[in-house]
């Protein structure tokens, strides 16, 4: 990069008069609590958007407002603005609660058909089939699904024993 | 329409390198406002419908347009925290490999060719925020603003436009002041 011309200060004398505006007390690192947030839940940071975007999408269609909503919720206003920014960590409940009262679907566990897992893990190391209803939290459509997982280690199969 | 009135003051990001512009017509520093907004799902989801058409020349819809948005926007103040972190006063961040020159190449005739920077989010396809800065030295950055860029030229967007005025009136207060 070219030199700037015509310098009143040299680059010390420009922090040195930047540390006098910027007293210690004043810091307003807002930004930093909101990237240290983002960090912390990372692995959620998507699912909260998508659920924040649904929520918002099915009170479009419903006509319903926000107040209205946080009061079928029993929730304050503040705690669902935070959620329909995306910005809370949810609680299952809470996601439940939310499926309820606007009677859609926001997020899914899979089922497993026991019977089907039974038989197959009688065998020492086999493949297990079992079938899944999955549902996309994004559309809200269900979707049908086969899932395989191959089961090898005896303990495995104990724990789908356990299961079914 | 949104009217700038001038520098209200000048925040420190990181110390000795980085530092925010606090414009007197708005609520925070442009470093607050921007990871405010940019994580806010129900903020850009105003903003896409408002700019929903400017969205078909990415072949994308609102919603996918939200979620690109956040994630782009993390990844830009990541960055910015891990420089943040990893800076102390013997070990200053490397800034200088997080903005780029805002004019294109070719076009050193503009007269802040040497000064208006630019910061871009490096992952995923034709990333579309923008955090503008002045470069006052080597490693020192102001930053005046940000934005989403859905189009060709920010001359195309009133919101840009604004950006670029404020890229201006910044650039005039740091001469004034010495520091450019």
């Amino acid at each position: 990069m070219r030199r700037i011309k015509n310098m009143a200060l040299t680059r010390e004398e420009k922090i040195a008069k930047l540390k006098q505006l910027n007293k210690p007390e004043d810091k307003n690192d807002k930004w930093r609590e909101i990237a240290q947030w983002n960090r912390a839940h990372a692995e959620s940071l998507e699912d909260f958007v998508v659920i924040a975007l649904r929520i918002a999408e099915a009170i479009k269609e419903q006509n319903i407002s926000q107040t209205m909503l946080a009061e079928r919720l029993s929730i304050t206003p503040q705690a669902l603005t935070r959620i329909m920014k995306g910005r809370q960590n949810l609680t299952l409940q809470t996601i439940r609660k939310f499926e309820q009262v606007l009677d859609i679907c926001l997020i899914s566990v899979h089922t497993r058909e026991p019977g089907t897992i039974r038989h197959h893990a009688r065998l020492q190391h086999t493949e297990i089939n079992y079938k899944s209803d999955e549902m996309p939290v994004f559309s809200g459509k269900m979707k049908f699904s086969l899932i395989t997982e191959t089961v090898s280690k005896p303990s495995s199969i104990k724990k789908y024993l356990r299961i079914a | 329409m949104f009217i700038i009135v001038k520098i209200f003051e000048i925040k420190e990001i990181i110390t000795g390198a980085l530092y925010a512009v606090h414009w007197t017509a708005e609520a925070d520093h442009s470093m607050n406002k921007m990871a405010e907004q940019y994580s806010d799902a129900q903020f850009l989801l105003a903003y896409f419908e408002q700019n929903k058409k400017k969205l078909d020349f990415f072949r994308t819809d609102v919603q996918s347009a939200v979620l690109k948005t956040i994630n782009e926007a993390n990844e830009l103040i990541q960055q910015i925290l891990e420089l943040a972190e990893n800076s102390s006063a013997s070990k200053k961040p490397d800034l200088d490999s997080l903005f780029v020159q805002l004019h294109k190449e070719g076009a050193f005739t503009h007269h802040r060719y040497y000064t208006d920077f630019k910061a871009v989010g490096r992952r995923g396809e034709a990333p579309w925020i923008r955090i503008y800065a002045v470069k006052c030295d080597y490693n020192l950055y102001f930053i005046t603003g940000y934005g989403i860029k859905l189009v060709k030229q920010m001359q195309d967007d009133p919101l840009l436009i604004i950006e670029l005025e404020k890229l201006e009136r910044a650039s005039r207060y740091l001469k004034q002041e010495g520091y450019l």
